[in-house]
């Protein structure tokens, strides 16, 4: 099956939650809340830098996590491009990964917390045509550890359950098989 | 602050060892070697010139073919012969309803057979897309799908 799997309204949905959860929240905040406080439907929002670590990619993006005790909703941004010259795509910008994740984070402390969630990978390969796009059904762990009260380390690990016909976690351009973990590391901000 | 430094060492490298191969891929639906040039014949009920170059410019942007014409009478390898409709999405009565909320929405579908210069059928396909703003849209938007069909193979 040749992905259609994301259809275009999903995407501009996607990318206009992003565009305006992190205004939104921080404006909602300023006017309605005293400093220090947090909204009543959210306890935690916090902010991600992230670098995937994939042979041959690069993959830096970022990360809106949403929180409420247990709940997380966490929505990444990520711009792929190739590290190695390709014949096959000229500039080697290969497009952008938006992910959509649900959480449960069962642990959470003072200096670490972790999380465990399902959810999407879309993949939409701008560099090769404006409609081709892959997706994957994922879950996800995260873990932080909080060394500042508001500056955490992150890593996380996902791994694809379902995937579109042309993406393929673990198996590498020529064929060799490798682990079907895909990991990333970043630095985290808690804005509240 | 050492203990920090230690975890972030210890996290790059247990990342950087770990890194992962992604490969996308697409395997092309025809024999682009065999059939190097292609000549485009729109055709259907919402098939107009400038639908006609509106596909041959982004087959010749984004296909396998190495040379997309209009021109019939310009020798090519293959030819693509694409019917297209568009369609309004809602029915008339709720076009004709007081409700000023509701937007109209157009699809389109569009049906291709791939010919080859001695007239034997290489390959069709048909596909459909809708909830579009415009006619144009839809229409653009479904004659994206045949572009995509006929992508080159890549594996990156």
């Amino acid at each position: 099956m040749r992905l259609s799997l994301l259809p275009r309204s999903c995407f501009v949905a996607l990318v206009g939650l992003l565009a305006l959860l992190l205004p939104g929240v921080a404006r909602a905040q300023s006017e309605e809340w005293g400093a220090g406080e947090s909204p009543p439907f959210l306890d935690r929002v916090l902010g991600t830098g992230q670098w995937f670590w994939l042979q041959g990619k690069a993959m830096p993006g970022f990360e809106l996590d949403l929180g409420r005790g247990l709940f997380e909703a966490d929505f990444e941004l990520s711009f792929i491009g190739l590290t190695d010259r390709s014949r096959e795509l000229e500039g080697g910008f290969v497009g952008n990964q938006l992910g959509a994740y649900l959480m449960l984070t069962p642990l959470r402390e003072r200096y670490y917390d972790v999380s465990a969630g399902l959810g999407v990978d879309g993949y939409f390969l701008w560099g090769i045509h404006p409609d081709a796009r892959e997706a994957a059904l994922a879950p996800r762990v995260v873990a932080r550890f909080w060394p500042l009260e508001n500056v955490a380390l992150t890593l996380s690990a996902r791994t694809y359950l379902l995937e579109s016909d042309g993406l393929e976690l673990g198996t590498a351009r020529d064929g060799g098989a490798a682990p079907r973990i895909l990991l990333s590391t970043g630095l985290t901000w808690r804005f509240f | 602050m050492a203990a920090l430094n230690d975890l972030a060492l210890l996290l790059g490298l247990v990342t950087a060892a770990a890194c992962t191969p992604m490969t996308f891929s697409n395997e092309q639906s025809v024999d682009f070697g065999a059939y190097p040039s292609v000549s485009v014949e729109m055709g259907g009920p919402d098939g107009s010139d400038r639908q006609g170059e509106y596909l041959a410019s982004e087959l010749s942007a984004h296909s396998g073919f190495r040379r997309v014409t209009r021109d019939g009478r310009d020798p090519a390898s293959a030819f693509l012969a694409v019917d297209l409709s568009v369609s309004i999405d809602d029915s008339l009565l709720e076009l004709l309803s007081d409700d000023d909320d509701s937007e109209i929405t157009y699809s389109a579908a569009v049906h291709y057979q791939l010919f080859a210069a001695d007239g034997h059928l290489i390959d069709s396909g048909a596909d459909a897309v809708e909830d579009e703003v415009t006619s144009f849209d839809a229409a653009e938007s479904a004659l994206d799908q045949v572009v995509l069909h006929y992508l080159p193979s890549y594996r990156f």
